[in-house]
């Protein structure tokens, strides 16, 4: 913890642009590709630097937690992910036909989805819209870059929520758009029943999504 | 003082027991029943304001009590509110020992119970949202209980929730400074916030999409816990931001703000309750024309259009539990979850009642529960805005012809016996309706028809409920 805390204090430029990069980047991998495996990486990213972010308007060690519920929640993402990945490959062995029907041609390009443009025009978008409502509808009591981190996740949240139909990606969806929320609301309420009871809910809301994934995994199974 | 706390942490904890003992088949549902009509029983027979002795100690059910320094209050305007909570959970549970005992609304319902009643006992008001935020969470778990059912239901009820907590939380925080620094666009602000929060939480048009998709997909006992217990408590937290600041009814634009908000989701409601998607979607919109008509009757901001409203909302449980628990009958004796309507209603008569019934009592339909509240609500809006009154009337007239429609189908003969083929075949051997299920489906029609035979009981709980708000109008 000490060494944490000294490496930030050492470099405290990495709480500021950096670390909204950071999110950036997180944001980018959430909404441009479909795998399970990049979204968890792609959410202990985030977490991480919406702990550094934190450092700037709460208690570091109360930080410290809000980041270490994150990755507990990405656990719990990655044990559904896989649980549903053995599900669909016992599924596809049953149809094995099927399989090398829809196999890949190129295997050589990245696990992009089709609608992959689109994306990369939603990620900008995301950008943009955060960026003039940073400038525009400046957030009370915490300074301005911090401000478009939280517009940025708010955004991306609110943007993946709208744009799948998959449990798990809605509910990563409305993480990203409560770390915004939290991000903001922690400078306004310090109190930490309220941190609890927000960590306390983020946390049954990731259980809640995995629940969802692995009833949806298997209505589609039988749907198959 | 312990009451508060008691009706808090009691049902989370007896949740937890009664989740320990899933392996004993009915037992939880039943257990969860007697616990909620404890508890509701206590709320209604006990008084608040003198000492009870419990277990040999003296304890004050009413007053205020502190839990991780954070103030919880019983007083005499939550008492019924909590009643009425507590004993609608508790018939739920009893429908669910029958129809569903081996689900999850037993233990999870129970402990939601406890975390709703924290949602109307907390102050200040961001630790009610927060665990609103909460019990709606956990209520995905019961709404989703069979593997093989859509995610629709419990997947947009938790977006639109979660959507909805950070306005509650952030106008709390804007209301606290203008305390301070009255400054006029803080209050333009927090209005707006609170409005588009409880907007989503009550499912008004254009944020209805949850409400019919939990009707839909969801288990229908759930799906009934939510539209009326969980609904209630959100209108009653409604009540008490509208308590905590009183001049958010005085707001220049209130009544044409709700009144048409209100309008456009009843109609909406009724409009879309005459497309044939099924009885569950039909309950659905058949609650958002009861919250349509609960909107037009908070525009009023007078204590007749609250005391009404309140009336509406004790009055919408009987109906919800009743629809639900008649659906469930359907589903079980057509013996699978995809189910046809068509000839259920001659193998299944006492559900095919009690849906039709519940359904009656939403549309406000004499002589149900439903219908003193909404005959009130016609009187008074008939006085002053005749057309408000008229449209409101048409949206519960679609619910009606819904209703109609879907009575049509389960009265019609089933396909296969009408071909060539079929007509040669001997009919299919059918079972009677569980005889346990046809006596509670009984009590409910009874209780449904008795209430609106008699609803002074309803109406005295209302007007204790909005005894304390303070309202521009008489």
């Amino acid at each position: 913890m000490d060494t944490i805390l000294a490496f930030i204090e050492q470099y405290p430029f990495i709480t500021a642009m950096p670390s909204i990069a950071g999110l950036f980047v997180a944001l980018g991998m959430l909404l441009l590709s479909e795998r399970w495996q990049v979204h968890v990486l792609a959410l202990i990213v985030l977490y991480f630097f919406v702990g550094l972010l934190h450092t700037r308007v709460i208690r570091p060690e109360v930080a410290l937690v809000k980041a270490l519920m994150g990755w507990l929640i990405c656990l719990a993402l990655h044990v559904t992910g896989r649980y549903i990945d053995q599900h669909r490959k016992e599924g596809a062995r049953k149809a094995e036909e099927t399989v090398k029907s829809v196999a890949p041609r190129y295997r050589w390009l990245p696990p992009l989805p089709p609608d992959g443009p689109l994306r990369s025009l939603v990620l900008l978008v995301t950008v943009v819209l955060a960026y003039a409502a940073a400038v525009y509808f400046p957030l009370p009591q915490i300074p301005r870059d911090l401000g478009m981190a939280c517009y940025l996740l708010a955004v991306g949240g609110l943007l993946l929520v709208g744009m799948s139909e998959s449990s798990l990606r809605v509910g990563i969806g409305l993480l990203v758009f409560l770390s915004g929320f939290d991000l903001f609301y922690g400078a306004l309420e310090p109190s930490l029943v309220v941190t609890g009871l927000l960590g306390a809910g983020n946390f049954l809301l990731a259980l809640a999504m995995t629940f969802l994934a692995i009833s949806q995994a298997t209505v589609e199974e039988k749907g198959v | 003082m312990i009451g508060a706390v008691l009706l808090l942490l009691l049902p989370i904890l007896a949740g937890g027991v009664t989740y320990a003992l899933r392996r004993w088949r009915g037992l939880p549902a039943l257990l969860a029943a007697a616990i909620s009509f404890a508890l509701g029983g206590a709320l209604v027979l006990l008084p608040l304001d003198r000492p009870i002795t419990l277990l040999g100690r003296e304890i004050m059910l009413g007053g205020e009590a502190e839990l991780l320094g954070r103030t919880l209050s019983l007083g005499p305007q939550a008492q019924p509110v909590l009643a009425f909570l507590f004993l609608t959970g508790g018939f739920l549970f009893l429908f669910a020992w029958r129809l569903e005992p081996e689900g999850l609304l037993a233990p999870l319902g129970l402990a939601l119970l406890g975390l709703l009643s924290g949602v109307l006992l907390a102050r200040p008001l961001i630790y009610s949202a927060l665990l609103l935020q909460i019990a709606a969470t956990l209520s995905v778990f019961p709404l989703q209980a069979s593997p093989r059912a859509p995610v629709q239901a419990g997947l947009r009820y938790l977006t639109f929730c979660t959507l909805a907590l950070p306005g509650l939380l952030i106008s709390h925080w804007l209301l606290d400074i203008y305390a301070v620094t009255p400054d006029p666009p803080l209050l333009s602000t927090a209005t707006a916030l609170i409005g588009f929060s409880f907007a989503l939480l009550l499912g008004a048009v254009p944020f209805h999409p949850w409400v019919p998709a939990v009707g839909r997909y969801g288990e229908p006992l759930a799906s009934a816990f939510i539209f009326s217990i969980s609904s209630s408590a959100v209108w009653f937290l409604l009540m008490a931001y509208l308590q905590t600041y009183p001049w958010l009814a005085g707001y220049a634009r209130w009544t044409t703000t709700l009144m048409t908000i209100g309008v456009v989701t009843a109609v909406t409601g009724g409009l879309l309750a005459t497309a044939r998607r099924g009885p569950g979607a039909l309950m659905g919109y058949a609650v958002m024309v009861d919250s349509g008509v609960l909107l037009v009757m908070l525009g009023q901001a007078t204590r007749t259009g609250v005391t009404l409203g309140n009336t509406a909302v004790f009055a919408r449980a009987p109906g919800v539990v009743l629809m639900a628990a008649g659906l469930m009958g359907l589903r079980e004796q057509s013996g699978g979850e995809i189910w046809k309507p068509e000839g259920m209603g001659r193998k299944a008569p006492w559900s095919t009642v009690a849906f039709l019934v519940g359904g009656l009592s939403l549309a406000g339909f004499p002589p149900t529960a439903g219908f003193a509240p909404r005959w009130g609500i016609y009187y008074l809006l008939f006085r002053t805005r005749p057309w408000v009154s008229l449209l409101l009337l048409l949206a519960s007239a679609g619910v009606v012809v819904g209703l109609l429609r879907l009575l049509h189908e389960l009265l019609s003969r089933p396909p296969r016996l009408r071909g060539e083929e079929g007509e040669k075949e001997p009919p299919p051997p059918t079972e009677p309706e569980p005889k346990l299920l046809t006596v509670l489906l009984i009590i409910g029609l009874i209780g449904v028809i008795g209430l609106g035979i008699f609803p002074q009981g309803l109406a005295a709980a209302a007007a204790q409920a909005g005894a304390g708000f303070i309202l521009p109008g008489p």
